[in-house]
């Protein structure tokens, strides 16, 4: 037995050798791959969608509307369908089209077994629809569709049971990263703004002045900007929404800085042909007045561009510069600060030292914060031209007020408003509070600009007129009161017409430093209360650095 | 010669080794697919009488600009809130939608006249639309990209059109939004909801321009529909109304003149004809419509509810306006295109509703009678706010309200309520001519002679059941002897194991809940992943229906698809 063995051994021994060199390949090739195979995700990106896969997959077909897949270690399949939907059905729900789906998968495979159906959400965004289960003999076929906009997408696997729950979790992947593109309209049309280079001159005289700087906040249209510039530069008043500030103290320079903030687009402020713009093309018409100007674009992030412009009114008048910078907050805020010399050489040095510090995107204004049963807020205002000191009212109203926004300011009004009534849509009583500057001193001037706001179209205005002087929560008040009659419902039309009486009352407090607290209470077809005075008067005033 | 062959053969070995063959391949897809595809439908009328056929269909007058109308909703959607997910923007690009979506605006381009007190020739009635655009256009177009709203697709858009004006709304599903914090006003939040956008385009020299436009956050309807849901009680007639920006351009006054009594005269008129489905699978409910009586013996519901209840449950119950159960003879006939189905009742009525004789006018006042809750009936009032051909009015509706009877101020019925255009200011209405020819074919036929087919003969004849799945499990039982020793999942899954497999160093189980599927599947392993725990096993992630845990040896996935507890266990 052993001789035959040897015998065959020796006559097949190139076929034995050549086969165990095979098997040592083989063992080889396994290793290999299996070592070096790492899992990689692929993609595929077209017009219409994006699809990521894993390496353990295979494209076997690709158009426009449909991918197929095909595992490589199994006869598993992955079908991907993108259905632009006749305009009749594309307004339908993912519900309306599940039935039509389901009937031609039985219809069309008669013996499949449906194993499990469920609502579901598909990919990062949530679109909602369906998951179906089937088996038929040692197959299982899975679908899941569901709705984006105008297309229908049917994305099924199959596999037989061997396979099916191990590629599940690799199936699932393909699935929620599917991402199916919309068109979008890009606009080709590019924006032109002629720009150049700006010419500057020295001022020396202003130099030793424009070392030490003050920070200032201003905050208007949900934005609120500080910024930085020379201390010599002063506010007359604490105007949130608007700052004006004039060079003091310098000799023989008269300069003067306002900084605002508007809801408007960079480029539409920079288009001549809008009603609020630079119109930066002023020296076209004042040619024979020493008219200089250009527009640079000084930063890209965030975007500004800075004006300049010098001319004369006549041969024999001062020389005016100005310099605009418009920075811009985001898309649709802007913000403006205009500088302007009066023969005074607006500097290269002087506009360095103007510096943004921060831009905070604010959602509102509203500050008050309920504590201990009350609803808190605060306002305050400079209390003298040097602007070192604050006056700081600090309001607690019952919590049932609530602060609503309506001026976008920080500092020197508040807003109010409480008993919210449901047939009517709004709030039976309004409070507002505003903080003077410290320099008026003219109340009546202040109740005649709010009489401004009355009107007698509907049949009835009284303006407000002195009542009475009260003490309230021991502090002293004149009381003024008047009101007009409105109208509700749509304007221009007689839709939802009616008339009502809005009844006002105005306590003015006259605040120990200068100017007044003025409090504007408005019942929107209601009486005031006496109860009221009392709530809306509960306040204290510090003094703050 | 024999040495080639014999290496050819080992050759030939060598790659059918190294080829993965493992079971036939299976060939399946969805050949022919045609959404509109209505044939199986069509199959079951073969079960009703053939002189029951109704034969009423919209005559589905394709507006004929609607391919345009729709590209101009897109567009302007673009314009009006930017590119889709979020795609940063520069300010030239901000600039130049701006200048676009303006420049497409009415008041550009509607005739004027400097006589008029709108500046407006408003001998074209259109002209409100252009008045109501110089508000609207720039304040919302300023309110949404404050807003910042984040959206990912075009979504439905429903066009509904007179020639002149057409109005078009697209639905955008799951958009952000920032609004204010409630914790901190200060600061921005983002809030998830959906946005549906109305926008009225007119006609001027053969060109649509946008004329009004108003948004709506799916919110807002939402509630006022929770709302009355909620407020339903038994015995109490609850009345409402929902105002939208329809009040800028239609006129609510012929709604707003009408006397308080007339609500409940209308009630009063209609509500021993109404009823309210339910469909029930198991003792929970499945879905829920409304109906009325057409005949003493006849409820006319819609066939989508009714399709629905065939597919997903036992049996539909019916209770009138007093609480009262209905038996339920069986289906009588349904009409697709109309979207009625056509129910007997055991017992005849002794009222039915009494149907209008022409057509109702733009702006006329409509009153829906329509239960959201089972427990008693609202009447929502509104106005029509088209009639072309089918009925648009400014009653919002849920899907509960499908079904539901549409009066005029005479209490006659003038539509009813459809499936479609749900949760938004505007819906839409089949008009009574569908109805009549119901009246007509079934009015004088005796109750006891009407042929109706039971619900569970329908059923069973074209709704299938679930079958029965097959268990297999090709586990070699060397391998389930190792792997059945990790987290002990023997006994720490109590389960029934329906589909098992071993593949290349990774076994696959397959539980079925079959225990409760009111229980996730999910909570059936706790025990099992506890043990791995409990032998060192790493949390590698975990989230609500899936989590994977790992040591050196093994990765475990555990995941819960349909009623399975899907376990995958793969050896490093």
């Amino acid at each position: 037995m052993k001789r035959k063995i040897y015998v065959i051994l020796k006559r097949y021994k190139g076929y034995i050798v050549s086969f165990g060199i095979l098997i040592f390949l083989i063992i080889l090739l396994m290793i290999f791959h299996r070592a070096f195979s790492k899992q990689e995700i692929l993609k595929i990106e077209t017009d219409s969608y994006i699809i990521s896969y894993d390496n353990t997959w295979n494209i076997t077909e690709q158009t426009a509307q449909k991918v197929n897949l095909k595992h490589k270690q199994s006869d598993s399949k992955i079908s991907i369908e993108i259905q632009e939907l006749e305009n009749d059905s594309n307004y339908l729900e993912i519900s309306d089209f599940i039935e039509e789906i389901r009937y031609l998968i039985e219809t069309q495979n008669t013996g499949y077994r449906l194993l499990g159906e469920e609502e579901a959400t598909f990919t990062d965004y949530q679109y909602k629809g369906y998951k179906l289960l089937y088996e038929q003999d040692d197959t299982e076929f899975f679908l899941a569709t569901f709705k984006k906009g105008e297309k229908l997408i049917i994305f099924t696997y199959e596999a037989t049971h061997n396979y099916f729950d191990i590629l599940f979790s690799s199936m699932e992947n393909i699935l929620y990263n599917l991402e199916v593109k919309e068109e979008i309209f890009p606009s080709n049309e590019k924006i032109n703004i002629p720009t150049s280079s700006i010419g500057w001159e020295q001022n020396e005289n202003l130099t030793p002045y424009l070392t030490d700087v003050t920070e200032h906040t201003i905050a208007n249209n949900h934005y609120e900007v500080t910024y930085t510039l020379p201390s010599v530069f002063k506010q007359a008043t604490l105007n949130s929404t608007f700052h004006y500030l004039t060079l003091e103290d310098v000799p023989n320079e008269s300069i003067s800085l306002d900084v605002s903030i508007y809801t408007q687009n960079i480029y539409e402020y920079l288009d001549p042909e809008e009603i609020v713009s630079l119109s930066y093309n002023f020296c076209e018409e004042k040619e024979e007045y020493e008219c200089e100007e250009a527009l640079e674009k000084t930063n890209d992030n965030p975007l500004q561009f800075t004006y300049k412009r010098t001319y004369k009114e006549n041969a024999s008048s001062s020389k005016q510069e100005k310099v605009e910078i418009i920075t811009a907050l985001d898309e649709q805020h802007i913000l403006i600060m205009n500088m302007v010399g009066n023969d005074s050489v607006l500097s290269k040095e002087l506009i360095d030292r103007i510096e943004l510090t921060s831009i905070t995107h604010y959602a509102s204004y509203i500050t008050s914060t309920k504590e201990n049963g009350s609803t808190v807020a605060q306002l305050k205002r400079f209390q003298d031209y040097e602007n070192e000191n604050m006056d700081i009212v600090t309001i607690f109203l019952p919590d049932k007020y609530s602060e609503y926004e309506e001026g976008n300011n920080i500092y020197e009004r508040r807003y109010f408003h409480t008993n919210y009534n449901e047939e009517k849509e709004w709030y039976d009583y309004e409070i507002s509070y505003r903080l003077t500057a410290f320099s008026i001193t003219d109340l009546e001037n202040e109740i005649n600009t709010l009489n401004h706001f009355f009107t007698d179209v509907y049949g009835f205005k009284q303006d407000l007129i002195w009542v009475e002087e009260k003490t309230l929560n021991n502090k002293n008040f004149q009381i003024y009161q008047g009101g007009y009659r409105y109208r509700g419902g749509i304007p221009f039309t007689t839709i939802d017409y009616f008339l009502y009486d809005i009844h006002k009352t105005v306590l003015a407090y006259a605040i120990p430093n200068g100017g007044f607290l003025l409090i504007e209470i408005s019942g929107n077809d209601k009486e005031i209360t006496d109860d009221m005075l009392q709530e809306a008067t509960n306040f204290v005033i510090e003094t703050k650095n | 010669m024999k040495k080639i062959l014999g290496l050819g053969g080992l050759f030939l070995l060598f790659f059918c080794s190294i080829m993965i063959v493992f079971a036939s391949s299976f060939e399946f897809s969805i050949t022919n697919f045609s959404l509109t595809n209505q044939e199986h439908q069509a199959v079951i009328l073969n079960e009703f009488k053939e002189e029951y056929r109704l034969s009423y269909k919209l005559e589905n007058t394709k507006f004929d600009r609607e391919e345009e109308i729709r590209n101009l909703t897109k567009k302007t959607t673009y314009l009006l809130l930017g590119k889709m997910n979020q795609e940063s923007e520069t300010s030239e690009e901000f600039f130049l939608r701006k200048k676009e979506y303006f420049e497409n605006a009415l008041y550009n381009y509607f005739p004027k006249d400097s006589t008029t007190e709108s500046g407006y020739d408003e001998t074209i009635p259109s002209y409100i639309y252009a008045i109501a655009g110089e508000l609207a256009i720039p304040q919302l177009f300023t309110q949404f990209n404050e807003i910042d709203v984040d959206y990912n697709s075009y979504g439905d858009i429903r066009i509904m059109s007179d020639g002149d004006i057409t109005v078009s709304s697209i639905t955008l599903e799951d958009v952000f939004v920032n609004t204010e914090s409630q914790d901190n006003p200060q600061e921005y939040t983002q809030q998830k909801t959906n946005l549906t956008i109305y926008y009225y385009f007119v006609s001027v020299e053969n060109k649509y321009y946008l004329g009004y436009l108003f948004g709506e956050m799916s919110d807002e309807i939402i509630n006022y529909l929770d709302e009355i849901e909620t407020s339903e009680t038994q015995n109490r007639l609850l009345t409402t109304s929902y105002t939208s920006y329809l009040s800028n351009l239609y006129d609510f006054q012929k709604l707003n003149e009408l006397p308080e009594s007339t609500t409940t005269e209308i009630y009063e008129k209609n509500k021993q004809n109404v009823v309210y489905l339910s469909s029930f699978y198991n003792n929970q409910i499945t879905g829920n419509a409304n109906g009325f009586f057409i005949t003493n013996s006849l409820v006319v519901t819609n066939w989508s509810f009714l399709e629905t209840a065939l597919q997903t449950s036992q049996f539909i119950s019916m209770i009138d306006a007093n609480g009262q159960n209905r038996e339920i003879e069986g289906i009588v006939t349904i009409n697709i295109d109309a979207d009625i189905a056509v129910l007997k009742c055991q017992e005849e009525s002794s009222t039915s509703g009494i149907l209008n004789s022409s057509f109702p006018e733009i702006e006329d006042p409509v009153f829906l009678l329509s239960s959201k809750s089972g427990v008693s009936f609202t009447i929502q009032r509104g106005i029509v706010l088209n009639n072309n051909e089918m009925l648009e009015t400014s009653i919002p509706v849920s899907k509960e309200d499908a079904g539901g009877v549409l009066l005029n101020k005479d209490g006659k019925i003038v539509g009813y309520i459809s499936g479609k255009n749900t949760n938004r200011s505007i819906s839409l209405a089949y008009p009574f001519e569908a109805l009549q020819e119901v009246k007509e074919k079934f009015q004088s036929i005796p109750h006891e002679s009407i042929e109706a087919v039971a619900f569970d003969t329908l059923k069973e004849k074209y709704y299938k059941k679930q079958q029965e799945e097959s268990i297999k499990n090709n586990i070699p039982e060397k391998k389930w002897n190792t792997y059945s020793q990790i987290g002990n999942i023997k006994e720490s899954i109590s389960l029934p194991l329906v589909k098992g497999s071993y593949q290349n160093k990774v076994l696959s189980l397959r539980y079925k809940n079959d225990i409760n599927s009111m229980i996730d599947s999910m909570d059936f392993a706790q025990e099992f992943i506890a043990n791995l725990k409990k032998d060192g096993y790493e949390e590698v992630e975990k989230n609500e229906t899936k989590c994977v845990y790992k040591n050196k040896q093994y990765q475990i996935m555990i995941t819960e698809e349909f009623q399975y507890l899907v376990i995958v266990m793969v050896e490093l």
